[in-house]
């Protein structure tokens, strides 16, 4: 119902755009580059006003007799160094006469002798010029040849590769990927030395131009997949992209759904992973956090650990981990209900200790929740956005506030302390959804505190049928328990050694379906002695 | 418009229904601190004939709150009886709701306490509201007083911190001694209905100890079909539960050839076979496996050697033929067939039980029976000798 709501809306807001865009919309003609310098300049002056990082650096090729030619780049984007070696110093001792040579023979004269870059592009039109420039590069305009050259000088200040925030490992690779995409792209193809790892690239946002690039190894990955990514990718028509949560709000295949369809990483490792796997992975400019699609719903409950440990103590975390999921979504829930409807499923000494606790206190048990729950998600949220220093003094006054004086306080019950800190602990288990699990610990709890036990059967049974409809990139979201696929259980609760995970998922990659050749022999093999 | 209209009706339907469904709920909500949770039931015969009187402990949630020890000391119980008279159980305790602030609540029941004299008048309609009522359980125990509940559900307890959890514990550590049978509400209604069975019940009595009043579980409240008729003294009941297989260990004090010793039975496991003969009579094979081991010995023979196992075998056999033999002569004499011998009667000889069935009151007098006793010692202990000055 929600998601139908939602969907409305969104046609209505549609509508409502396309009524306001109408004047808004600029015809964007092609602008070809013509002969004449002078026009350029004065098209690109137009077109940049007075922005001071734009440097336009007018000299003649080939000493002062030479053709008259300009240097467009933007300063901080560019690197000094390049530009000035290895184009404007060669450019100026270039032995190029005036008089002689053609616009195609200069061109070619300039790229094959005098520009010590290794990349470099012809452009005819000015936005392409544009473009070129404000990606880094340095952009060639000379007089009397009706194109441009883009020349490689990329390099900007960029964070060095560090240690995961949000993923931490203690054993596996430290590496994360940061906000360059060709750094992180780079970072993919460290691990996967193969040329079947294909990259391809997109500019979205009509303002933002953001560099979206998509991830994938061909004949692993399905080419219809590809397909779906790709023109779900170029349907986005927005302004502007600055973080992938911009690119999964567009290509989610329920927007309307609490949970997230689209899975995110931090970290190279993880994302080779699910490359080899036969996902697609989306790396967009500008964040560290890369996108794999398909995403299914025990995807959150992996950590890339698993994979690195033994399995079977890998097996016992996922479970903990799913333990932990479910308590944090029922545990608020399911001490409401039975401390408000439910008291014969309590021991009788339990109870008469809760019902010691709940004495004099001056809310019923929902309220008494629902107060501890937002308390401790302003603590956690403000938490997360002080400065660190702060933070943590912040922690130690929320700690003393909700655990010790709101009790002595008789403000809560002790019992109910408990059960929010197990609930928020639990949460941290599956961080990534942890977004989702706030939204139905909710949910489940005004139904607990409604109907009791059957409010609780009711909700999760909705959520179930819920999760069950939903799908991402056509994969089942809770695949492989729904649909059920014996072999696919392999990595999902339970997780087998990695020699025998012979097969792919099902219905994930194309036909070439083994990953694992040989299985580790036992003992020392003695044939080989002689 | 029309999809303005539309909308608006969309969130009018949706709206009502989100309110009808709050509305529903909460109905039967029950805050933790507005219910009395009742952990005890006492039933007495009332001043006038028909009349119960009901006795409900309850958990003194709001005493009970000052757990630290010094506040424990200004005296406030952790518990409170109430007692109501009426003509019928449910009506008493609805009564009773106008002297208690909190709503009752008997999930949480753990003991139902009937007084002697109630027993004797018959126990079927006051019974009748537990069984019915959805929120009373019927796992229960169930104990007959001697003299009145309410003195039981009264007395000050030694370590448990409610009397009716005391009485619970007592019951359960009934499987170490054997001297009364744990019963529950369920047990004891089932077997008071069944046609081949009858009902019995350990007795609670109240034993002054050093100048303390104490509980004590011990012995068998026998029924005749609703009514109390006799009870069975610690010796009887060990014999009944030998029978029924409900014994599970138990000690027993023998003199083996001029030696007193301790005989501590581990396990017991009874088959009942009865045997119909060709002119009616009923005769019931009684065949026992009893592990037993040596608890203590006074002066006078090493029992702990082969010689001396051969004769506290003889001994425990005889012992537990003579407990047998007094139960099922208390039994007879009370008329009241609390073996379910008739049980076992209907289940071997299901077609001859049709014609017994309406006769088994007389029948029962008639039932002979012989009792097969194997006994296997299991004999562990530090020491094998007695430990005797030379």
């Amino acid at each position: 119902m929600f998601s139908f709501l939602l969907r409305k809306a969104g046609v209505w807001f549609a509508r409502k755009q396309q009524s306001h865009e109408g004047s808004e919309r600029v015809q964007n003609e092609e602008v070809h580059i013509v002969g004449d310098l002078n026009v350029v300049l004065k098209q690109l002056k137009e077109e940049v006003q007075d922005s001071n990082d734009i440097v336009i650096r007018r000299f003649r090729l080939g000493g002062s007799q030479g053709r008259e030619c300009a240097l467009v780049f933007v300063d901080g984007l560019s690197e000094s160094r390049t530009v000035n070696e290895d184009i404007i110093r060669p450019l100026m001792r270039a032995n190029i006469k005036l008089e002689e040579d053609s616009a195609t023979e200069i061109i070619a004269r300039i790229m094959h002798q005098h520009v010590y870059v290794n990349e470099i592009g012809v452009l005819h039109t000015m936005s392409e010029a544009f473009g070129s420039a404000l990606f880094g590069d340095a952009v060639l305009f000379i007089d009397g040849v009706p194109c441009a050259l883009s020349l490689n000088a990329r390099g900007w200040e960029m964070r060095s590769v560090s240690e995961p925030a949000s993923e931490a490992v203690i054993r596996g690779p430290r590496e994360s990927f940061i906000e360059n995409m060709r750094t992180n792209t780079s970072l993919i193809r460290r691990k996967i030395k193969n040329p079947a790892l294909i990259f391809e690239s997109f500019t979205i946002g009509r303002k933002t131009r953001t560099s979206v690039c998509i991830a994938y190894l061909r004949n692993v990955c399905k080419p219809e997949l590809v397909k779906e990514v790709k023109k779900r990718l170029r349907a986005i028509d927005t302004d502007s992209i600055l973080e992938s949560g911009y690119i999964e709000q567009y290509i989610q295949d329920q927007p309307g759904s609490i949970f997230a369809t689209v899975g995110y990483t931090e970290k190279p490792d993880v994302a080779a992973a699910k490359i080899l796997e036969g996902r697609v992975a989306i790396i967009v400019d500008g964040t560290p956090f890369v996108l794999t699609v398909p995403f299914v719903f025990l995807e959150s409950f992996q950590a890339p650990e698993d994979y690195y440990l033994k399995f079977y103590f890998a097996t016992f975390v996922r479970i903990i981990r799913i333990i932990g999921y479910f308590i944090t979504i029922l545990a608020p829930a399911f001490y409401v209900t039975i401390t408000t409807f439910h008291h014969e499923l309590i021991p009788t000494s339990l109870l008469i200790a809760m019902a010691k606790a709940r004495e004099g206190v001056p809310f019923p048990a929902f309220v008494e929740c629902l107060l501890m729950i937002v308390v401790f998600e302003i603590i956690r949220e403000a938490g997360i956005r002080l400065p660190r220093p702060v933070g943590q003094a912040l922690s130690i006054v929320g700690a003393l506030v909700i655990g010790e004086s709101a009790v002595s306080a008789g403000l809560i019950g002790a019992p109910m302390v408990i059960v929010i800190a197990i609930t928020a602990i639990s949460g941290f288990l599956v961080p990534t959804q942890n977004d989702a699990a706030i939204i139905l610990r909710l949910i489940l709890l005004l139904l607990a505190a409604c109907f009791g036990g059957f409010g609780i059967a009711l909700g999760l049974y909705a959520i179930l049928v819920h999760m069950s409809a939903l799908e991402s990139f056509g994969y089942p979201f809770l695949s492989p328990s729904v649909p059920f696929d014996l072999e696919d259980q392999k990595d999902s609760v339970v997780l087998l050694p990695n020699w025998m995970q012979v097969s792919r998922p099902k219905g994930m990659a194309t036909d070439q379906q083994r990953k694992v050749y040989n299985v580790p022999p036992v003992g020392v093999d003695k044939s080989d002695d002689n | 418009m029309t999809i303005k209209k539309k909308a608006r009706k969309f969130i009018a339907a949706a709206l009502t229904l989100t309110i009808l469904l709050l509305q529903s709920g909460c109905f039967d909500r029950r805050e933790l601190d507005t219910i009395a949770i009742v952990v005890g039931v006492g039933l007495d015969k009332g001043s006038e004939d028909d009349n119960v009187m009901v006795t409900l402990q309850m958990a003194n949630i709001g005493a009970a709150e000052q757990t630290d020890p010094q506040s424990a000391s200004t005296g406030a119980s952790s518990f409170i009886n109430v007692s109501e008279e009426g003509p019928a159980v449910n009506f008493a305790v609805r009564t009773m709701q106008n002297k208690v602030s909190r709503k009752i609540y008997l999930a949480h029941n753990k003991v139902i306490v009937i007084g002697e004299e109630m027993a004797k008048r018959g126990v079927s309609d006051v019974l009748d509201f537990f069984v019915r009522a959805s929120e009373a359980r019927l796992i229960v125990n169930l104990f007959i007083a001697e003299g009145e509940a309410v003195d039981i559900l009264g007395t000050s307890t030694n370590l448990e911190q409610l009397p009716s959890s005391e009485i619970q514990e007592l019951i359960r550590d009934q499987d170490i001694t054997s001297t009364a049978p744990n019963v529950t509400e369920l047990d004891f209604v089932t077997t008071m209905v069944g046609k081949a069975t009858e009902a019995f019940a350990p007795i609670i009595t109240i034993v002054e100890d050093n100048g303390d009043k104490h509980l004590k579980v011990s012995g068998t409240a026998v029924f005749k079909d609703t009514k109390l008729t006799g009870k069975l003294d610690d010796f009887e009941t060990q014999g009944m539960l030998h029978i029924q297989d409900r014994f599970n260990r138990g000690v027993l004090f023998l003199t083996v050839e001029d030696t007193p010793a301790t005989i501590e039975i581990t396990d017991s496991k009874t088959r009942l076979q009865p045997e119909v003969f060709t002119d009616g009579t009923v005769m019931m094979h009684i065949k026992l496996n009893v592990s037993i081991g040596l608890g203590d010995q006074g002066p006078g023979i090493n029992l702990f050697t082969p010689a001396g196992m051969e004769k506290i075998k003889a001994a425990v056999s005889d012992a537990v033929k003579q407990q047998i033999a007094r139960s099922i002569e208390k039994a007879k004499e009370y008329n009241t067939d609390i073996f379910g011998f008739g049980q076992s009667l209907s289940r071997y000889y299901p077609k001859q039980w049709k014609d017994m069935e309406d006769k088994w009151d007389e029948l029962f007098q008639t039932v002979q029976y012989d009792v097969e006793i194997k006994v296997i010692p299991e004999f562990k202990g530090r020491t094998s000798t007695f430990i005797n000055p030379k």
